[in-house]
């Protein structure tokens, strides 16, 4: 190669780099509102995958980029545990998407932290915040907040009820109608329900597992009257009577050496576990684990129960759509997701995947799982998202620390309280 | 012209010293990508790292000064002391048995046969798989019906959970774990038997010396330097051991497995105090370092090699 051809080599090179960063640098975000409110741009989007939900998404997807020729979308579907930890990455390496779903419980961390932009009530086809919050349920809608902002919409909302399994009931001489409805009456049927070997159990617990942690706890320490963290989030309350004698309590249920990779949901679904706590999404999970499972015959669904004499508590969650405070889209993404959400595309998600997103009125909404959407309407003036703090993730992790540690034998409740305390000292 | 005369022709007339600095050049050139390379992939994050451990940083913003924060928190932090425990315990209990054992099989199998040389590459296959596809193996080994409860019953015992009981989960990883690393061992220790000098055993032979006391008083000591080698590599590896317990046990149960490093992942990752792990990974690094450097106080001399 002459000398000629390298200068000639290095000065495309060159160009080529300054054209590209001129081209990057070039790129003017989204104005707030376009003027014409016309949306426009290529967005990608980030949501987890599940089977039923990418059919609806997909086909909501065409129609409206047939609606809106100006919009390009480019979706990446990404395996619900890992979301969390994707999502934390590209925002760390400053390249999060424009919007994409995310568990309301890390909305506080994240809008703490400047990453998530606040609704664009005019992409969503309302005057204001108020407007667009007045059309959702409010519980729901406000776990998405954080300091009085809005930064997410919700969709795949559940409060957590009781599954129990009928055939086990039956086996052990328990009414399969009569399902308990306290919580003295869950460590009384589960007596009944475990094996002498311990193999099989009443009540399992999902151990392990941060979030869920956090709802079954939630509903043992609320109900008691005390909580996880004070009302204001700012200090840890867990080394309280009601705090100990919840633990205690949680220690004293079930089995934690039973094994099984999906923890106390893939027990239930061996029968091994005779009730578990969970969400609207196990309708379908337990007979995808085992097809011999069919609602209604082997395994039925309660309220949650409550202590006896205690105020009901109903732990809930929901997912949200969001957008990063650094996209150039903000307006386009709003407006994308607000054609996700419409009340009709709400209806067709419930029934099509299961997928409750909490419009307003959602108590109405046909379902095929008609006796878990009456349970939840019931439930749903006791909703409890639990705390809302920026560090949810060490407090969720600390409370499973300390939860395990009782279940397993290896602490007090006493010490497990404090120690859960003293951890949260540091963390908040 | 002969070849070698135009050659001599050709060759440039430079005096020693000028020679000397040419050779130094075109080393430096040589060198300048390997050295670009550590600098950009080695000191810049180790520098890097080194600042973060002084500062409050949370993957957002910019990282804040807190002088010794961090390192006096982890004095504070009963997280990190039940992780430097499980880590001490599964560091111990994972290189005693896979030295031992290592040495047990390379003895064998350093003698000279057709029969040893296939062993040899069989008892690799371990090392030469990638972790996370033997953690998978692993995990079905120890599922409830898996290979291992099914050996157990063969002599009656009881089915064991082997990764959600507190008391063996960490057991089940150092299992894996021994399994994975025995190969190559068995090959480094392999290849230090084999280069000692034969002279000194047929001397030791002649004087009748048995096979067990030959060991013990010649093989052994000769074998130092690869011993060193093996100890500190499988020292280090133990402690930044991350794979097996993310993928088979998540740290649990009830934090029964939360290795040192696992535990420095989800402080940077789960809860986003960079600045935090950062002091935690240069707590680890110094705690590796001085374990190296007892390892080579301790083993130092040996004439193998």
């Amino acid at each position: 190669m002459t000398m000629m051809t390298r200068r000639r080599l290095l000065g495309a090179a060159a160009l080529t780099t300054t054209a590209g960063l001129l081209a990057g640098c070039g790129s003017e975000p989204e104005a707030t509102v376009p003027a014409d409110g016309v949306p426009r741009g290529k967005l990608s989007v980030w949501l987890h995958q599940t089977k039923a939900y990418d059919a609806v998404f997909t086909s909501l997807l065409h129609s409206y980029l047939q609606e809106f020729g100006g919009v390009d979308v480019t979706p990446l579907y990404v395996p619900v545990d890992k979301l969390d930890a994707k999502l934390l990455t590209a925002f760390a390496g400053d390249a999060p998407p424009d919007l994409f779903k995310i568990g309301g419980w890390t909305v506080a961390g994240h809008a703490r932290k400047g990453r998530l932009a606040p609704v664009i009530p005019k992409a969503m086809g309302v005057s204001d915040e108020k407007a667009l919050v007045a059309t959702y349920d409010q519980s729901a809608v406000s776990s998405l907040s954080y300091q009085g902002k809005l930064y997410g919409v919700p969709i795949d909302y559940t409060i957590c009820c009781l599954y129990y399994r009928r055939d086990r009931f039956a086996e052990a001489g328990l009414d399969p109608d009569k399902p308990p409805t306290t919580w003295e009456e869950v460590a009384e049927y589960s007596k009944r329900l475990t094996s002498a070997d311990g193999r099989k159990v009443g009540l399992q617990w999902i151990l392990g597992n941060p979030q869920w942690t956090v709802m079954q706890l939630l509903a043992l320490v609320r109900g008691k009257g005390g909580g996880i963290l004070s009302a204001d989030a700012g200090t840890a309350t867990l080394a309280t009577d009601a705090g100990i004698e919840a633990l205690r309590y949680y220690g004293g249920l079930g089995n934690a050496k039973l094994s099984n990779p999906l923890s106390g949901f893939g027990l239930f679904a061996t029968g091994e576990a005779a009730m578990v706590v969970s969400g609207l999404f196990a309708m379908d999970l337990f007979p995808a684990l085992n097809k011999k499972l069919v609602f209604g015959r082997s395994f039925d669904i309660a309220p949650l129960p409550r202590w006896d004499g205690g105020r009901p508590v109903a732990p809930a969650y929901t997912w949200g759509w969001a957008v990063a405070e650094q996209s150039r889209l903000q307006y386009t993404a709003w407006h994308f997701i607000d054609y996700l959400q419409r009340a009709d595309v709400a209806a067709r998600q419930l029934m099509d995947a299961s997928l409750l997103t909490p419009v307003k009125g959602w108590e109405k909404l046909p379902s095929t799982d008609t006796k878990a959407m009456e349970i939840m309407a019931a439930a749903a003036p006791h909703a409890d998202f639990g705390p809302q703090t920026p560090v949810w993730q060490e407090m969720a992790k600390s409370l499973t620390d300390a939860a395990d540690a009782v279940a397993f034998g290896k602490k007090t409740a006493e010490q497990a309280a404090a120690d859960f305390d003293q951890a949260m000292r540091r963390a908040l | 012209m002969t070849l070698a005369a135009r050659l001599d022709r050709t060759a440039p007339t430079v005096s020693g010293r000028g020679q000397r600095w040419a050779e130094a050049r075109a080393g430096s050139l040589l060198a300048l990508p390997a050295a670009v390379y550590f600098l950009v992939f080695w000191v810049v994050p180790f520098a890097g790292a080194v600042y973060l451990s002084f500062t409050s940083y949370e993957l957002a913003g910019v990282p804040e000064w807190t002088g010794l924060d961090n390192y006096r928190r982890m004095l504070d932090d009963p997280g990190f002391w039940n992780s430097a425990e499980v880590t001490a315990v599964f560091t111990v209990a994972s290189v005693v048995p896979s030295i031992v054992l290592g040495l047990a099989i390379a003895v064998p199998l350093s003698k000279p046969g057709r029969l040893n040389g296939v062993l040899r590459a069989l008892v690799l296959i371990p090392a030469a798989m990638p972790l996370v596809a033997t953690s998978t193996v692993w995990s079905a080994i120890f599922a409830d019906h898996g290979l291992a409860n099914t050996l157990i019953g063969l002599v009656g015992i009881e089915p064991k959970p082997w990764l959600t009981d507190e008391g063996l989960a960490l057991w089940a990883l150092v299992v894996m774990t021994t399994w994975k690393h025995l190969g190559l061992f068995v090959i480094i220790l392999t290849a230090g038997l084999q280069g000692l000098p034969s002279e000194v055993f047929e001397a030791a032979a002649l004087d009748g010396a048995g096979p067990l006391r030959a060991f013990a008083r010649i093989t052994l000591p000769l074998l130092r330097r690869t011993l060193l080698f093996v100890l500190v590599i499988a020292v280090i590896g133990a402690m930044q051991s991350f794979v097996p317990a993310f993928l088979l046990t998540k740290g649990g149960p009830a934090g029964a497995t939360e290795v040192l490093p696992l535990y420095l992942w989800a402080t940077g990752f789960g809860f986003e105090r960079m600045g935090y792990a950062s002091a935690i990974a240069m707590v680890l690094l110094v705690a590796m370092l001085a374990l190296s450097l007892l390892q080579f106080g301790v083993l130092k001399g040996g004439d193998d090699g």
